[in-house]
């Protein structure tokens, strides 16, 4: 227990497929049909008539990402963002590359940074704010940019 | 004491006085019960770590402290 509590005041940056696979999953970037079919793929169902219509398509990937291993998950999502619906997006290795360059920046130059360049112009001002911006860790600040490499920069 | 500092600070004065969260929470989110290849049903209890400016939301993500799956057969599986 003390060793996980350690752990977590420590935590270092999430490594960048979990992240990845968050923003995909989770904030809008696939159709809500792959979504389902990839629910289908990996058997798993949700209770109530009609889900794969009337669920938010976050509450699919959320799932999928909680219960399917990451290595299988992330070999059909890649897949699934291959085909020609998704040919203007970045591919994984594209937005792998963007993430490199970008966590070898400090979180004060990545918070200026997100500040100047950022879409969601409420986060950019509540940056501003010393107090707020204390508490935004670098994972945080990661995952903002790779919304923005989706353009799905609004809350989902 | 420390309750009322500890919201002022996460809050600020004025938040506190509106009721309105202003900076960054740990909330609680459950998932709709499923049902897994395997045949076991469960929900997924999970953190997120929840941005507002002043009662607005604007961002949130896994707070990466894993899971528990409810009422699952496996209810120790934490990813």
């Amino acid at each position: 227990m003390t060793i996980q509590l350690e752990h977590k005041k420590t935590k270092p940056p999430l490594h960048f497929d979990e992240l990845w696979l968050e923003v995909v999953l989770t904030k809008g970037v696939l159709w809500r049909d792959d979504l389902t079919r990839l629910a289908d793929a990996f058997g798993v169902e949700f209770s109530g008539k009609n889900w794969k219509q009337k669920l938010p398509a976050q509450e699919i990937g959320r799932v999928l990402l909680f219960d399917v291993p990451t290595n299988a998950l992330l070999r059909s999502v890649k897949k699934t963002l291959a085909q020609e619906r998704y040919s203007d997006l970045l591919t994984y290795e594209e937005c792998k590359t963007l993430h490199g360059c970008l966590s070898k920046l400090n979180r004060k130059t990545l918070i200026k940074f997100y500040a100047r360049v950022g879409s969601k112009k409420r986060l950019s001002n509540l940056l501003k704010d010393k107090a707020v911006e204390a508490e935004i860790d670098k994972n945080m600040l990661l995952f903002s940019f790779l919304q923005e490499f989706y353009g799905v920069g609004s809350i989902v | 004491m420390a309750l009322f500092y500890y919201r002022r600070r996460e809050m600020g004065w004025f938040d506190w006085l509106t009721g309105e969260k202003h900076g960054t929470f740990i909330e609680g989110r459950g998932s709709r019960e499923h049902t897994h290849k395997d045949g076991t049903t469960g929900k997924d209890i999970y953190a997120a770590k929840v941005t507002y400016d002043h009662g607005e939301k604007v961002s949130e993500k896994d707070a990466g402290f894993g899971h528990i799956s409810e009422g699952s057969s496996n209810p120790d599986h934490v990813k």
